[in-house]
């Protein structure tokens, strides 16, 4: 087979994906503990909200393989692609395939979810939110039992991911891990990268997130 | 004189029917019972956490002040969580009454983490306050986690 290294993943989308794991642990283990701990629970909760809107943006106007326009497909597409997980073929995209494209949105829907509710919980002891004080206990109880519960589709979602890249790695002979890692994908070569950027545009998309995070809290972090 | 005696007497019968009726408590009575005591812990709790995250100055002596109140509290809970309040409306979970004895654990070690932060309180050092306040609360947490209806 004369595949070829192609570069498919930029470093500000493996950034975020790395970035997004260590996060989402320390979140997770930060709110197991809770008490005292829930200030750095609240500070993994503004950087996972930086990051999600970092990817928001970054699949409207980032480097080509991030883009929504090019990972979201319709039914016959996404059907044709579940039709294709039988073929022991290794699949030859330069993005997210169909099904894991709409995996993509999930993610982000189910971050988003977490990320606002999160604004408005208290924890019946001493910690609130950022946004606590903007609704009722009762409203707030209700949000942060969304918070809670949600955090259970997140960690469906996870595991569905993991066994899926662990799927394509041992019946498709896929190295999705090393390619999110490195970047580079082995497909076949008629498939040439097209991944740039300008050097300001992620810096400038940073930056962007990171305001209207600080605009959403009015920058009370409660840190 | 004799219609004035009946009146007294049938007071008094109503009084001990009645009286006697209120002595013993429902089960819904021990519910707000506790309810109030948690709520009563959760008002003074607040503050000692805001203080202790510097959201607001720390006052050693408020600080201590608030302790005691909730060394004072901590023990009185337990009596609201009767067997009798087993099928009263409440957010206790029903694992709360098969682990009776872990949850009466837990809030006797409440009780004496309580205690030790009104001591410790009382003895001034901060970074000690903290780390007690610290212990004290995972401990609400706790049965927040195990015992209560996540909602």
């Amino acid at each position: 087979m004369s595949n070829e290294k192609v570069y498919v993943w930029d470093i500000w989308i493996r950034s975020f994906h790395w970035l997004l794991i260590v996060l989402i642990l320390s979140a997770w283990w930060t709110a197991r503990e809770g008490g005292l701990l829930m200030k750095y629970h609240m500070f993994c909760g503004y950087g996972i909200g930086i990051l999600v809107f970092f990817r928001l943006f970054w699949g409207v106007w980032g480097s080509q393989s991030a883009k929504f326009s090019e990972f979201i497909r319709g039914p016959r597409i996404v059907v044709r692609a579940i039709l294709d997980l039988k073929s022991r073929q290794p699949e030859h995209y330069l993005t997210h395939n169909p099904i894991g494209g709409w995996v993509v949105i999930a993610f982000l829907l189910l971050l988003v979810v977490q990320f606002a509710t999160g604004l408005f919980a208290n924890d019946d002891l001493f910690n609130e939110g950022p946004l606590y004080a903007n609704v009722t206990k009762l409203t707030s109880d209700w949000l942060t039992w969304v918070h809670h519960t949600n955090f259970n589709n997140l960690t469906a979602l996870i595991i569905i991911h993991v066994l899926a890249i662990f799927f394509y790695r041992v019946w498709k002979r896929e190295h999705l891990v090393g390619a999110m890692l490195s970047g580079y994908k082995y497909l076949r070569d008629k498939n040439a990268s097209k991944i740039r950027h300008g050097f300001f545009l992620p810096f400038a998309t940073l930056l962007l997130s990171i305001v209207i995070i600080c605009v959403i809290v009015n920058f009370r972090f409660n840190l | 004189m004799k219609k004035v005696l009946n009146v007294v007497v049938t007071l008094c019968v109503l009084l001990v029917f009645f009286g006697g009726a209120q002595a013993a408590p429902k089960p819904d009575d021990a519910v707000h019972y506790r309810q109030g005591v948690l709520m009563a812990l959760g008002w003074n709790i607040g503050p000692m956490g805001a203080m202790v995250q510097e959201k607001v100055p720390f006052d050693k002596e408020r600080f201590a002040f608030l302790a005691d109140r909730v060394a004072q509290l901590a023990p009185m809970v337990i009596e609201g969580f009767d067997v009798s309040t087993k099928d009263a409306k409440s957010e206790a979970r029903s694992e709360l009454w098969e682990n009776l004895p872990d949850f009466q654990k837990r809030m006797s070690d409440l009780a004496s983490a309580s205690q030790k932060l009104a001591i410790v309180a009382g003895e001034g050092d901060k970074a000690a306050m903290k780390r007690q306040f610290g212990v004290t609360v995972k401990m609400c947490k706790g049965c927040h986690d195990e015992y209560r209806v996540k909602h």
